[in-house]
C-alpha cells in the first residue's frame, strides 16, 4: 500500500538540543500509526513540524506532493490535519463558530455529520470554554476533521478523559480511519488507546527513532521496555 | 458641566479610534507597535494637504485609504518578521518606524503648526441644554461611534471577522485550521493603520497637525490600550471614554494634575486588574 504521507530525516534543534534527529516515519491510509515515548522525546515537536508550525530540516511528502516548504494553511487545505494538545484552542469562540472557521475553507462542508457524530448539537452556542473537556476534546478532533482530511495527526486526543471517554474516542478514531480511509498519526500517552487502535507503532526517545513494528512486537522489545515502559510492562 | 463631559466625550471618541488600531495589530501580530502615533500624524498631514484642494471628505477619505496602504507595507516588510521575536526587538523596531515617519512628516511639511477649518456644513454651534457646542466636536463623536460599530459588528458577525478573532487568540493554531494568516495580516494591519490614519485627519480641525502631535497622542493611546487590556476592543472603549472624562474635567478642576491623572488610573486598574479591563487573566 503506498503510504499518504511521507516523513523523511525529519529533524529540529532548539538552540544546541537536538529535539529530532532524522526521523523518518510512513503512514498509510486507513491505517493508525502511533508515535509513543517517554516525555522529551519528541512527538509533539515532530507533529509541529510535519503540519508546519514549527520550521524543522527534512521532507514531507503528501501523496505525491512534496508540502515540506508550504504554510500551516496550505497544507490544511491540502489535507493534512492535526489537533493539538491543549484543548479549547479558542476558548471565547463558540463551538458552532469555531466549526464555521474550520469549514470556510475547504470544498467538502462535512460539519453537519461531525457535529452528529459527536454529539455536539446540543452544545453549538455554547463558548468552548463553558463545555465539558471532554467535549472539548471532542470538539478539537472534530475541527481537524473538517473537510474530510486526507492525513490527521493527533496530539494526545485522550489526554485527561475518563477510561469510558478513552475508550469511545477510541472507538471514533478506529472508525474514522477505516471509514474515511483517513492516515492517523497518533501521538498518546494512554496505552490502551494506543494498543486497541494503532495498527504500527514507532518509538521515539531523545528525538530518535527506537524501534518501528506492530504494536505486539514493539511492546515486547527489550529496547522499549527498558526506555519507555519499564519492568512492569 | 454638559459641555465638559461633551468634550471628554469627543476626546475619548478619538482616542477610541486610534486605540482600534493599536488594538487590532496587537491582537493578530502580538506586535507593540509604537509606529501609531507616526501614522495618526501622517494621516492628518496627508488629509490635510489632500482636502485644501479637494475638500474636506476628499481629505478624511484619502487620509484612511493612504495610511490603509501605508499599513499593508508595514505589516509586509516590518512587522510580519516581528511576531515571534523579543517583545524589547519589537519596541525598538516599531519605534525606529516612528522616527523615520516623523522625519519625513518635517521634511515635506515642515516644523510650523498646521490648523485645518471643519467643512462649512460642520462650522457652526448647536445648542445643547442651553450650551452652545461646536457642531464639528458632534460630527467627531458621531463618525467614531460609527466606525466602532462598523469593527464590532465586523468582528462579532462577518466571516472574515471571524478569522481576525481567531487568529488573535493563535495565529498559528488559526494557520492549522486553513485560515489565510499570510493574508489576514496585511489587511488588518492596513485597517488599523487606516483607523490611525482617519483619527488623524478628524482630529485636525479639532487639535492642530504639528509633528510632536504623534508623541503626544500615542503615550495616551497606549495608556488606553493598557487600562482596556491588550487586545480587548470593548476594554479600549471604556478605558478611552474613562480618559476623555478624565482629561475634560482634570483641565477644568486641577489643572496642575490632568497630566497625571491618565497614569494615576493605569497605576490603579492594573494593581486591581493586571489584566486590564477587558482582558482575560493568563
Amino acid at each position: 500500500m503506498t503510504a499518504l504521507l511521507q516523513c523523511r530525516n525529519i529533524s529540529k534543534s532548539y538552540g544546541g538540543v537536538h529535539a529530532l534527529q532524522k526521523v523518518d516515519l510512513k503512514v498509510e491510509p486507513g491505517r493508525v500509526h502511533g508515535l509513543i515515548g517517554p516525555n522529551g522525546a519528541g512527538k509533539s515537536t515532530f507533529i509541529d513540524v510535519v503540519s508546519g508550525r514549527t520550521r524543522g530540516s527534512g521532507t514531507v511528502i503528501l501523496g505525491d506532493t512534496d508540502v515540506s516548504g508550504f504554510a500551516p494553511n496550505r497544507r490544511r487545505r491540502m489535507g493534512l490535519s492535526r489537533s493539538f494538545q491543549r484543548t479549547s484552542i479558542f476558548p471565547a469562540l463558540t463551538v458552532r463558530s469555531q466549526f464555521e472557521l474550520a469549514a470556510g475553507w475547504v470544498d467538502n462542508d462535512n460539519t453537519a455529520d461531525l457535529i452528529d457524530m459527536f454529539n455536539l448539537r446540543g452544545v453549538l452556542d455554547v463558548r468552548a470554554e463553558e463545555i465539558s473537556y471532554g467535549q472539548q476534546r471532542l470538539v478539537d478532533l472534530g475541527l481537524a476533521l473538517v473537510g474530510t482530511p486526507r492525513v490527521l495527526l493527533l496530539d494526545e486526543p485522550a489526554a485527561g478523559l475518563s477510561a469510558a471517554e478513552s475508550h469511545h474516542l477510541a472507538d471514533h478514531l478506529l472508525d474514522i480511519a477505516r471509514r474515511w480511509n483517513v492516515a492517523v498519526l497518533l501521538v498518546e500517552h494512554d496505552m490502551d488507546v494506543i494498543f486497541k487502535v494503532c495498527d504500527v507503532l514507532t518509538v521515539l526517545e531523545t528525538g530518535k527513532l527506537l524501534i518501528e513494528g506492530p504494536p505486539e512486537s514493539v511492546r515486547s522489545d527489550p529496547k522499549v521496555i527498558q526506555a519507555y515502559f519499564g519492568s512492569t510492562a | 458641566m454638559l459641555t465638559n463631559a461633551l468634550n471628554g466625550l469627543v476626546y475619548g471618541s478619538l482616542l477610541f479610534v486610534l486605540s482600534s488600531g493599536l488594538v487590532l495589530v496587537y491582537g493578530l501580530r502580538r506586535v507593540v507597535n509604537f509606529s501609531h502615533g507616526a501614522l495618526y500624524m501622517l494621516g492628518a498631514y496627508i488629509g490635510y494637504s489632500i482636502a485644501l484642494r479637494y475638500g474636506f471628505t476628499a481629505g478624511v477619505l484619502a487620509g484612511g485609504i493612504a495610511l490603509g496602504l501605508v499599513g499593508i507595507v508595514l505589516d509586509l516588510l516590518v512587522f510580519r518578521n516581528l511576531s515571534d521575536r523579543n517583545p524589547l526587538v519589537t519596541v525598538i523596531v516599531t519605534f525606529g518606524v516612528f522616527l523615520v515617519l516623523e522625519d519625513i512628516v518635517k521634511s515635506v511639511w515642515g516644523t510650523q503648526n498646521y490648523t485645518l477649518d471643519p467643512p462649512a456644513a460642520l462650522a457652526g454651534v448647536v445648542e445643547i441644554g442651553g450650551n452652545p457646542f461646536p457642531a464639528y466636536r458632534l460630527f467627531i463623536i458621531g463618525a467614531s461611534f460609527l466606525m466602532a460599530m462598523i469593527l464590532v459588528v465586523w468582528l462579532k458577525f462577518g466571516r472574515t471577522g471571524l478569522f481576525v478573532r481567531a487568529a488573535s487568540v493563535d495565529p498559528s493554531v488559526a494557520a492549522m485550521c486553513g485560515v489565510r494568516t499570510d493574508l489576514l495580516g496585511p489587511a488588518v494591519v492596513g485597517l488599523g493603520a487606516a483607523f490611525a490614519g482617519f483619527s488623524g485627519i478628524i482630529a485636525a480641525p479639532f487639535l492642530s497637525l504639528h509633528p510632536a502631535m504623534g508623541s503626544e497622542i500615542l503615550v495616551l493611546s497606549f495608556v488606553v490600550s493598557v487600562i482596556g487590556g491588550l487586545g480587548s476592543f470593548v476594554g479600549a472603549f471604556v478605558s478611552a471614554m474613562l480618559l476623555g472624562q478624565m482629561q475634560a474635567f482634570g483641565t477644568v478642576y486641577m489643572p496642575e494634575l490632568a497630566s497625571l491623572l491618565p497614569f494615576l488610573l493605569m497605576s490603579f486598574i492594573l494593581i486591581w486588574r493586571p489584566q486590564g479591563l477587558g482582558g482575560r487573566s493568563a
